[in-house]
């Protein structure tokens, strides 16, 4: 009898509603979906409108995905200048990840948000952030410790950056493992799981961009930026030779790796990377001499796609009709469009190089989490036709009604789960310039049509000044600072 | 078919009721801690292996042979860097450093030189020489200070591994003095501390 009811049509919505408030209601993207929370925001960004970070998503940024909301908040302040606040939110988000690691194995928290996306949907398992996400959280806030002119903690941070890649890299391995082993075990594999695989399959090409959606050559060159700028060419070497693993055409981590072989005497690889680099007539490996500082242009461009979902109705085994909702990117990938940094006056013209395709990252994140969306997916359908069947049981009188009632809730409850850092940039580039010491006037226009921005930056000599660049929409905000001079930072030059 | 229901909401309603008096009942515990006392609450490095590690180094060095010949008859006079932060944390090493430092002051064996507070110095120099408020026969005068003989420098570095639920780090701590005239290393240590966490298997 019991059964019956908490089965039957008048109840289950509402005890499923329960559920979904018990895991954790406030911010929930149960039943607003994650990428329309989060739009406005990135479109006041993208026009130039400076927004109070601590009045953005503040519920959200309490409730249970806090997580989340906290690296939107965290990107948003640094992308207006505001690294103070960047650095604040990205610690929120950085304690945060530690307490979920920390976390027992098995946890009644956890568990609580598994059975309610058991019933529901994925929206209701507690917001875990990708391995790529995890790394750009390291890489960002090392830049807001780059900003404050605090160099030592901005080491901290890419070697937690660093580490993050590394363990990425052998939880993939892992899952990979469990996901087969999985698979086998619930006969994924089989036409219906097939025909869901198939529907993933227009994103191969934007994910093939990438060899996964960890690795991350921008954040071991921003890596080799710190080392060097502390004093420790050695291990700045070792992260632009990982650097250039991943990307092994970009021209301006190819000679920062032969100027580092070179002065730290390690000719076998000097000669080894000139052949394989072959770089064009006699292009000179850059010297640094006295009196001149090293400019290095960190570009940013757009923001990384969001994810759409796919949603069909489709029979339960038990009777009654279901829905399938899923992630997906419809996104056909293009090549990033550089920047062009040019000297009036001095004729000299350069452009920025691609070092990281955050959206092929993001892209390839999705791919590699499909095998556990689609059994989660399984295990909710078995869920849910107990419950249609159940519904069709009972009280004959109702049995169309309440069949129906928990139809429309079976295929209202299903929603993708669209949740993913949205403010991370499309893509990365880089650009690198030895420059006499003094104030250089430079003339910034991005790729197409895009905005353009003149900027003074200050050369100090033996010193490296970053130059933060950041594109969004028609907004291009720019920032600069000398790293390793107690002073630290040089006045933000950029106009919106 | 209303007793299940009656069940149910009264079921919920001791549920929410435990769980609200659960959080709200006692008043917090604050109390007076050893400094000495071995706090392993994560692998973070602590308060306890801070201790550790200054006096490790302090007790080391002034045990060290040709240091305890060099000491007897004078008070060298030593410069103490920053100890450089290679760990994966935010690390107040200035702190390290004071501890390590306020240990060697008071073994009365050396003097110190103090680079960290020169801006200040060099603001009440300013003000004595040239705001013509001080009687210039008690002004201090510039250029007179003692230079360092030796150097102290200091390095933490960590390894961090991870397998499963186990969590293991390593951290090294590692000092040199340096003789500032000859160039000569005179001492060097290290000390290593080894934390090892399992997580729990089941938690809340």
């Amino acid at each position: 009898m019991a059964r019956k009811l908490i089965f039957s049509s008048r109840f289950l919505p509402g005890l499923l509603l329960l559920l979904a408030c018990l895991s954790g209601c406030a911010g929930s993207t149960l039943f607003v979906s994650y990428p329309r929370k989060v739009g406005p925001y990135m479109s006041a960004a993208s026009s130039g409108k400076a927004l109070d970070i601590e009045k953005t998503l503040k519920s959200e940024a309490r409730g249970s995905d806090g997580v989340l909301y906290r690296l939107e908040r965290g990107r948003l302040a640094q992308i207006q200048g505001d690294y103070p606040a960047g650095r604040r939110e990205f610690a929120e988000s950085i304690g945060l990840i530690r307490t979920a690691d920390d976390q027992a194995v098995i946890s009644a928290r956890e568990a609580g948000g598994n059975v309610a996306a058991w019933l529901l949907n994925d929206n209701a398992r507690r917001y875990r952030p990708a391995g790529y996400e995890r790394v750009f959280l390291h890489h960002f806030q090392a830049l807001n410790y780059l900003f404050a002119g605090d160099l030592e903690g901005a080491g901290v941070e890419v070697r937690l950056a660093n580490a993050e890649q590394e363990t990425a890299r052998r939880r993939h391995e892992g899952e990979l493992e469990k996901a087969s082993a999985a698979a086998r075990e619930k006969r994924v594999g089989s036409g219906m799981v097939r025909g869901l695989e198939d529907r993933f399959s227009g994103m191969d090409e934007a994910a093939s961009a990438v060899a996964n959606s960890f690795q991350n050559a921008y954040t071991f060159y921003l890596s080799g930026i710190v080392y060097e700028a502390t004093g420790d060419p050695n291990d700045a070497y070792i992260d632009y030779r990982k650097a250039l693993d991943i990307f092994p055409d970009n021209r301006y981590l190819q000679l920062d790796a032969l100027r580092l072989a070179r002065s730290l005497g390690m000719n076998d690889d000097l000669d080894e990377m000139k052949s394989r680099f072959r770089l064009p007539g006699d292009v000179p490996i850059p010297v640094r001499e006295p009196g001149s500082g090293e400019l290095v242009v960190l570009y940013e461009d757009g923001f990384v796609p969001p994810r759409e979902e796919v949603k069909f109705p489709v029979p339960l085994p038990g009777g009654g009709i279901g829905a399938v909702a899923f992630p997906i990117y419809r996104y056909p990938w293009t090549p990033p469009s550089p920047l062009s940094v040019a000297r009036p006056g001095t004729g000299t013209r350069r452009s920025t190089e691609a070092i990281a395709y955050v959206d092929a990252m993001a892209v390839r994140a999705l791919k590699e989490d499909i095998p556990g969306i689609i059994i989660r997916h399984l295990i909710r359908t078995g869920a849910k036709s107990v419950a249609s069947a159940a519904a069709l049981r009972s009280n004959r009188d109702l049995a169309q009604v309440a069949g129906l009632a928990v139809d429309i809730w079976n295929v209202v409850s299903e929603n993708a789960d669209l949740r993913s850092w949205l403010t991370l940039p499309r893509d990365a580039q880089v650009m690198r310039e030895t420059l006499p010491e003094g104030r250089h006037l430079l003339s910034l226009r991005a790729g197409g049509q895009g905005p353009a921005e003149k900027v003074e930056v200050e050369i100090r000599g033996g010193k490296f000044t970053l130059l933060h660049v950041v594109r969004v929409g028609s907004a291009m905000h720019v920032r600069q600072v000398v790293l390793g001079s107690p002073s630290g930072v040089a006045e933000g030059t950029g106009r919106e | 078919m209303t007793n299940p229901i009656r069940t149910i909401i009264l079921g919920a309603t001791a549920l929410v009721a435990a769980l609200l008096l659960g959080g709200c009942s006692a008043a917090p515990d604050v109390r007076y801690g050893d400094t000495n006392a071995h706090q392993n609450l994560s692998t973070d490095f602590g308060s306890s292996d801070l201790q550790q590690v200054a006096e490790g180094m302090v007790d080391s060095l002034l045990t060290f042979p040709p240091v305890i010949e060099v000491t007897k008859v004078r008070r060298p006079i030593l410069s103490v860097t920053r100890v450089k932060n290679k760990t994966l944390q935010h690390i107040d090493t200035e702190s390290i450093t004071d501890s390590i430092r306020a240990k060697l002051i008071k073994s009365g064996k050396f003097q110190f030189i103090d680079r960290t507070t020169d801006q200040e110095a060099n603001e009440e120099f300013a003000a004595q020489q040239e705001s013509g408020l001080v009687d210039p026969r008690k002004a201090v005068p510039g250029g007179m200070q003692a230079g360092a003989e030796y150097l102290l420098t200091s390095n933490l570095s960590e390894i961090r591994q991870q397998g499963g639920r186990v969590t293991d780090v390593y951290y090294k701590f590692t000092m040199n003095l340096k003789n500032l005239k000859s160039g000569i290393l005179e001492w060097s240590d290290e000390k290593e501390i080894r934390k090892i966490k399992t997580r729990g298997l089941i938690g809340g």
